[in-house]
């Protein structure tokens, strides 16, 4: 019997949700473990952990969205990257609660958190 | 199990191994609430950072150049001075940290008794003796020390 694929970009398949979430999070460890002592967004971002999150395609949105409401994080570039969508107010940048919540506002409305 | 002091001890050593001599104390919890910059503009409730995703003065640009961080902090008071790791008790100062290609990567701001307090990312306040404590792979090497009456 055929196991369902799950598929999350053009590259990249896994069997099943389990291995998306375990793919997800092995990367988000070496991420956080490799940037937490940086303060630039940009660095946080284009770090190779990050851009393979990215690259793990829009079936990984749930998994980030639950990762920022759990642990926090700089998750917004990745959101934008993913979605091609940013909920949070101009005025509101850098100011990390509110852009956190915007984004799981935006989650909720859809059914993602 | 490692207690919390410890373990961020622990880290800080690991990212600045210069701090192993030097010694250091944490001096908050961490937070991924607020970064270097903004802890050495005297703010902790935001992330300084020229990008969409972080708060940067309206009227600079968004560019990461050593330049543009000594526009911001001018915004606040402060000038370019000599560099000079000396306690001037009528002065605050904050130095900026960069890497080879001359981006910067941290600001450290000196307090009243003459130590540096910095916020490590996303981790916790340190306080330490000088400068070359943070130097090292991750943040480069502090080249820039600005000014501003206390």
């Amino acid at each position: 019997m055929l196991m369902p694929t799950v598929a999350v970009s053009p590259h990249l398949t896994f069997s099943d949700a389990e291995s998306l979430q375990q793919a997800f999070a092995a990367l988000v460890a070496a991420w956080r473990q490799e940037t937490l002592m940086l303060s630039s967004s940009t660095e946080k971002a284009v770090h190779p952990a990050y851009q393979r999150i990215i690259g793990l395609g829009p079936a990984v949105v749930p998994l980030v969205l639950r990762e920022l409401e759990q642990h926090g994080g700089h998750w917004f570039w990745a959101l934008r990257a993913l979605t091609g969508e940013n909920p949070v107010r101009p005025e509101d940048a850098g100011q990390v609660r509110k852009m956190t919540e915007s984004w799981l506002e935006w989650g909720r409305q859809r059914g993602l958190v | 199990m490692p207690d919390w002091n410890e373990e961020w001890t622990h880290w800080v050593q690991q990212c600045f191994p210069n701090l192993r001599q030097g010694g250091f104390k944490l001096t908050s919890v961490e937070s991924a609430e607020y970064n270097c910059i903004a802890w050495a503009a005297h703010d902790s409730i935001r992330w300084w950072w020229p990008s969409i995703d972080g708060y940067w003065p309206a009227d600079l640009p968004l560019v990461e150049t050593l330049e543009n961080f000594v526009a911001a902090f001018s915004e606040l008071g402060y000038e370019p001075c000599d560099y000079a790791e000396t306690l001037e008790q009528d002065f605050e100062k904050v130095a900026i940290y960069v890497r080879d290609d001359r981006r910067p990567t941290h600001i450290a701001r000196q307090t009243e008794t003459g130590a540096w307090t910095s916020k490590l990312g996303e981790g916790c306040d340190i306080e330490y003796d000088t400068l070359g404590g943070l130097e090292g792979v991750a943040y480069g090497r502090a080249v820039q020390m600005l000014k501003r009456p206390r």
